[in-house]
C-alpha cells in the first residue's frame, strides 16, 4: 500500500536520480519514510539532513547485490534521492540526500532499509586546503561558496547571502568549519533546501520572511492543530556576554550588565572571523543581547500532517528559518502566542500516518547592522 | 503568501549602550616582524625573564637579571641585564662580522664606481674607468679617463652579444647598410611597395579585390573567348552592324544558324511580316503551312481573287513541289513543277512541266505552241481531271512482237464475251453540265472487262478503274479480220 493517494494527504513519492533522470519507485513498496532536518535547537552546530526509508523487498528489488533488480547497479552510495510530495497536481520535494547506507533484511517479511544524508554530509567531509599565507579577506557569501567549490558541490544548487567581510585566512580546516565561521559572522544559518540547495541566509533574512503556518488549539481561520507542545521557559538559554573570536588573537568582548546582574555572567564565544573590529562589536553586542533575558517559548511543535487541506501548499513548502506560530489558551483562560522560527523538521510517514515535528526557536526583535 | 495571519516584524538594532560592557583586547598579530616589533611592547617569557621592545634603554625598577632589551632605534641592537646595568650581548662572532664588512667595504671602494643622473659626476673621488651614464642624453656613457669624463664612449660591435630588436623603439635604420633575412611581410605598415618588386607572373586572382580591375588595365586585343563565361555577353556589347558570319540565336523568335539558314517567329522584311509559319503582308505571302499556304519547296498559293504569275519571262519552278492556286496561274515563261493544280487557268508561254499531275478546272494554255500530228504523243487526254499522255508505238519501243491469235490468253474471241452495256454515271460523278448528264449511254463495265479480258482493265491504288480503248481496239480488228475472210470465203471469193 503506498503511503498516500492525494486524497487526504499528499501523495509521496520516492525518486531516485538515474541517467539525468528522476524515476519513481513503486509507490506500493514504500513502507516508512523518516525525515529528519536542519537542527533540533538553535544553538547547536549545523547536522546533515537524514531520511531513512523502508522498501518491501518481495521483488528484491531494492537489495542492491541483486544483479536481476531493475534498479541494478545503481543502488549504491552516493545515489541521488528525493521525497516529493504531491498535492493539487503540485509536486513539492521535501528532502533530497544521498543514499549513504543500505541495510537489508533477508526475514520472512523482506525489507531494505535506506538511508540518506543530504549535502551537509558531503561537505563535512570536505577539506579546505592549508595555504602557504594569509589569502581572500572576502564576504561569507563568497567564502562559503570557496568552500562549496573545495566539497565539489554544483554551482547550481546553492543560494547564498552574507556581505560581511571575513579576515584572510590560511584555511587548513574542514569546509564545514568554515562555513560555520561564515555562519556565526553573520548570525545567520546555514543549511541544505528540502530541494538540495545549499542556502547560506543572514540574520536579515528572518525579518522578511513570511508566516507560514499558524498552530491553534482554538479552532483559528486557516489553522492547523498541533497534537505537542514543548515550551521551554528559556533560562537555560540564557546568554549575556559574547566574545568575538576575529582570528589571529582578536577579540571583541560584550556583556549586557543588566542581564549579567540579574542571573550571573553567562559567557558564550562565537568563532567568526570578522575583518572590520566595528562589525565584530556590533556582532558582538547583538550575541550578548539577543539572549539575555529568559523567555518562555514553543522549542517543539508536534503535529499531525493528515486533513490539512487548503494548508498543504503552506506546509509543504515550509522551510528551515520559515516562521511559525502557535496560538494556545491555557487552563487557567490565558490567550498565549508564541512566535518562532522552524530551525528543524522531522517527518514520520507510515501507511496510516504521517507525524511532523518543527524544532522551534523565538524570534526575538533584534538584529544587527554588520 | 500562506494563509494564516503574518507576524510583523519590528526588528531592533543592537546598539552600544551603557547597559553594555565592549572591550576590544589582543589585536590581531601583524605578518612582518617589524610589524611585530612595533606594535609589542614587552614580552614576559615562560622563565619570568622581560624582553623589552623600545627605543630608551627600560628603568623599569622590576628589572632583573636576565631580562633583555631589543633597542628599536639602534638596529635591534641586543643588551643583557646583568643586575645592575644594560650590557650589549654583541659576540665576537658579530664583532668578526663587522670587521669583515669594514674591509669588504674599503675592497668596494676601491672598485670603479657606475654613476647614473643628468648632469656630469662632480663629487668624486673618481677612479680611472668610472662609468657614467648620461640618463637625460639616452644613457650615454661616459668613461673617467685621465683625470675627466672625456669623452662619450661608443660601444663596440662586440659589446652586445645579442640584442633584441623591439629595444630600438626610434629612429631610422638605414636599410642599405643592413641586411634583412626572413622579413614578414607582416611587419610592413605603411609605405607602398613598387610593382618591380613582385614577382612577375606571382599575383594570383586571390590577391586582388574583386570587381577592382578596370579595362584600362587590360591590352588590346588580349582577352580570347575561353576568359569570357558562356552565354555572357549581351547585344549591347556589339556595334551595330559589325556581326558576321556567326550563329545569332535568340531563343524561339530570331535564329540565324552557321550555315546561314535565317529562321525567324517575328520582325519584317522588306515590308513582308515574318510570322511563326508565313511571310508577307496580309494580302500577299508565301507560307510553310497547310493548303491555302505555300512556299518554295512545297506550294505557291494564292487566295481568292487574284492570279499567281510571273511577268517578263519569269517561271514558275516548283522543283518537283506542289503549285495550287484558286483561281489563275501563269508564267511568261515556263510552269513546272510536281503537281500543278488550279482552280481557274493555267497558262505558260513556253511550256507547262509536271512531274505528276497538272490539274485545271477550266482551261490549260500553252498559247504560243501549235497542236501537230507528227509530235511524239502528240495526244493530249483529260481524263478525271488529269491531263496525260498515252504510251508510244513505234517499234523502236517494242520487242518481243507476234501474232496476238498466238497468245491464249489475248485471244480476241475472249471479246465476243464480253457484255455490251448501256448505263448512266452517277450524280456524284458526272458534272451537271455534262451533256450526257444523267442520260444512258453505251459502254463496258471495267470490272468485266477485268474479267474477261483483263489486259485492258485499268488499276488505279489496286482497283479497277477504266477499260483501256488500245488494249481492245487491236482485238476487235482481229475480230473483223476474221469474219472478213470467213465472209469472202462464203463468198467464194
Amino acid at each position: 500500500m503506498a503511503n498516500y493517494n492525494g486524497v487526504i494527504a499528499p501523495s509521496i513519492a520516492v525518486q531516485f536520480y538515474i541517467g539525468s533522470t528522476w524515476t519513481s519507485t513503486t509507490a506500493t513498496d514504500v513502507l516508512e519514510t523518516n525525515i529528519r532536518r536542519g537542527l533540533k535547537q538553535y544553538d547547536i552546530l549545523n547536522q546533515a539532513g537524514v531520511a531513512s526509508i523502508v522498501f518491501n523487498n518481495y521483488s528484491g528489488n531494492y537489495d542492491p547485490d541483486n544483479a536481476s533488480s531493475t534498479w541494478y547497479p545503481n543502488l549504491k552510495a552516493g545515489l541521488l534521492m528525493r521525497i516529493q510530495a504531491t498535492w493539487s497536481s503540485t509536486p513539492y520535494t521535501i528532502y533530497q540526500g544521498y543514499l549513504e547506507s543500505s541495510i537489508v533484511n533477508q526475514g520472512h517479511y523482506p525489507t531494505v532499509t535506506m538511508t540518506f544524508v543530504d549535502g551537509l554530509g558531503y561537505i563535512a567531509d570536505a577539506q579546505a586546503p592549508v595555504l602557504a599565507s594569509l589569502q581572500f579577506s572576502e564576504t561569507a557569501a563568497t567564502r562559503v561558496g570557496r568552500m562549496l567549490d573545495y566539497a565539489g558541490w554544483s554551482a547550481t544548487a546553492r543560494s547564498l547571502t552574507g556581505t560581511t567581510t571575513l579576515q584572510s585566512t590560511v584555511q587548513g580546516k574542514s569546509c564545514l568549519v568554515m562555513i560555520n565561521q561564515a555562519v556565526n559572522a553573520i548570525a545567520g544559518r546555514f543549511y541544505i533546501s528540502r530541494s538540495g540547495v545549499a542556502t547560506l541566509v543572514p540574520l536579515s533574512d528572518k525579518f522578511s520572511r513570511p508566516t507560514q503556518l499558524l498552530f491553534s488549539d482554538q479552532g483559528d481561520a486557516f489553522s492547523a492543530v498541533y497534537q505537542g507542545l514543548v515550551v521551554d521557559p528559556g533560562t537555560y538559554y540564557v546568554v549575556n556576554q559574547a566574545i568575538i573570536d576575529r582570528g589571529a588573537s582578536a577579540t571583541v568582548t560584550s556583556t549586557y550588565n543588566p542581564s549579567k546582574n540579574s542571573y550571573g555572567l553567562v559567557s558564550k564565544r562565537f568563532d567568526a572571523p570578522i575583518l572590520s573590529e566595528t562589525s565584530g562589536t556590533n556582532l558582538a553586542l547583538y550575541q550578548s543581547r539577543q539572549q539575555a533575558t529568559p523567555e518562555t517559548y514553543a522549542k517543539q511543535i508536534d503535529f499531525s500532517a493528515l486533513n490539512l487541506g487548503v494548508l498543504y501548499p503552506d506546509f509543504l513548502a515550509c522551510e528551515i528559518g520559515d516562521q511559525v506560530s502557535v496560538k494556545r489558551l491555557t487552563v487557567d483562560n490565558r490567550n498565549l502566542q508564541y512566535n518562532l522560527v522552524i530551525e528543524g523538521m522531522n517527518h514520520k510517514i507510515t501507511n496510516d500516518d504521517w507525524q511532523v515535528t518543527f524544532h522551534t526557536s523565538p524570534i526575538n526583535p533584534y538584529s544587527i547592522t554588520i | 503568501m500562506p494563509l494564516c495571519p503574518q507576524i510583523t516584524n519590528t526588528p531592533i538594532t543592537v546598539t552600544q549602550t551603557a547597559d553594555f560592557t565592549v572591550s576590544s583586547v589582543v589585536p590581531a598579530v601583524p605578518d612582518t616582524a617589524d610589524g611585530l616589533a612595533n606594535t609589542i611592547d614587552q614580552i614576559v617569557l615562560n622563565s619570568g625573564a622581560v624582553v623589552y621592545y623600545q627605543a630608551s634603554a627600560p628603568t623599569d625598577p622590576s628589572l632583573k637579571e636576565g631580562d633583555l632589551w631589543f633597542d628599536t632605534d639602534d638596529g635591534y641592537k641586543q643588551y643583557y641585564y646583568n643586575g645592575t646595568a644594560w650590557v650589549s650581548v654583541q659576540d665576537t662572532a658579530i664583532a668578526a662580522a663587522q670587521s669583515a664588512a669594514t674591509a669588504a667595504q674599503t675592497t668596494a671602494d676601491g672598485k670603479n664606481r657606475v654613476y647614473r643622473q643628468t648632469t656630469q659626476p662632480s663629487t668624486g673621488p673618481f677612479a680611472e674607468g668610472d662609468l657614467w651614464f648620461d640618463t637625460d642624453d639616452d644613457n650615454k656613457i661616459y668613461r673617467y679617463t685621465s683625470g675627466s669624463w672625456g669623452v662619450a664612449v661608443p660601444l663596440g660591435n662586440n659589446a652586445l652579444a645579442n640584442l633584441s630588436a623591439n629595444k630600438i623603439t626610434s629612429g631610422t635604420i638605414d636599410a642599405s647598410v643592413i641586411t634583412v633575412s626572413n622579413l614578414n611581410a607582416g611587419n610592413i605598415s605603411t609605405g607602398t611597395l613598387a610593382a618591380d618588386r613582385i614577382a612577375a607572373a606571382s599575383i594570383t586572382g586571390t590577391k586582388l579585390v574583386a570587381g577592382t580591375i578596370t579595362g584600362d588595365k587590360i591590352a588590346a586585343a588580349t582577352i580570347t573567348a575561353s576568359q569570357i563565361a558562356a552565354g555572357s555577353i549581351t547585344t549591347d556589347k556589339l556595334v551595330a552592324g559589325t556581326l558576321t558570319g556567326y550563329t545569332i540565336t535568340n531563343g524561339s523568335s530570331f535564329n540565324v544558324t552557321a550555315a546561314g539558314t535565317l529562321t525567324a517567329a517575328t520582325g519584317t522584311i522588306g515590308g513582308f511580316t515574318i510570322g511563326a509559319t508565313s511571310f508577307g503582308d496580309g494580302t500577299n505571302y508565301i507560307s510553310t503551312g497547310t493548303f491555302g499556304q505555300a512556299s518554295f519547296d512545297t506550294y505557291i498559293v494564292r487566295g481568292t481573287g487574284t492570279a499567281i504569275s510571273m511577268s517578263n519571262g519569269g517561271n514558275i519552278n516548283l522543283n518537283n513541289g506542289n503549285l495550287n492556286n484558286a483561281t489563275n496561274v501563269s508564267a511568261s515563261g515556263t510552269v513546272s513543277g510536281g503537281t500543278i493544280s488550279s482552280s481557274g487557268n493555267i497558262t505558260a508561254s513556253n511550256s507547262i512541266t509536271a512531274t505528276n499531275d497538272v490539274t485545271a478546272n477550266r482551261d490549260l494554255f500553252t498559247p504560243n505552241h501549235t497542236t501537230v500530228t507528227d509530235a511524239a504523243n502528240g495526244r493530249v487526254t483529260i481524263t478525271l481531271g488529269r491531263v496525260t499522255r498515252s504510251t508510244a508505238s513505234s517499234q523502236r519501243y517494242k520487242e518481243n512482237i507476234t501474232t496476238l491469235t498466238d497468245i491464249d490468253e489475248l485471244d480476241p474471241k475472249k471479246l465476243l464475251d464480253l457484255p455490251v452495256r448501256a448505263f448512266t454515271y452517277r450524280e456524284d460523278y458526272l458534272s451537271e453540265s455534262d451533256s450526257r448528264f444523267g442520260a444512258l449511254i453505251p459502254g463496258f463495265i471495267a470490272e468485266e472487262v477485268d474479267a474477261v479480258y483483263p489486259v485492258a482493265a485499268d488499276y488505279e491504288n489496286g482497283e479497277v478503274e477504266s477499260w483501256n480503248d488500245r488494249m481492245i481496239v487491236p482485238g476487235l480488228l482481229a475480230l473483223i479480220q476474221d469474219l472478213y475472210k470467213e465472209i469472202a470465203l462464203l463468198k467464194g471469193e
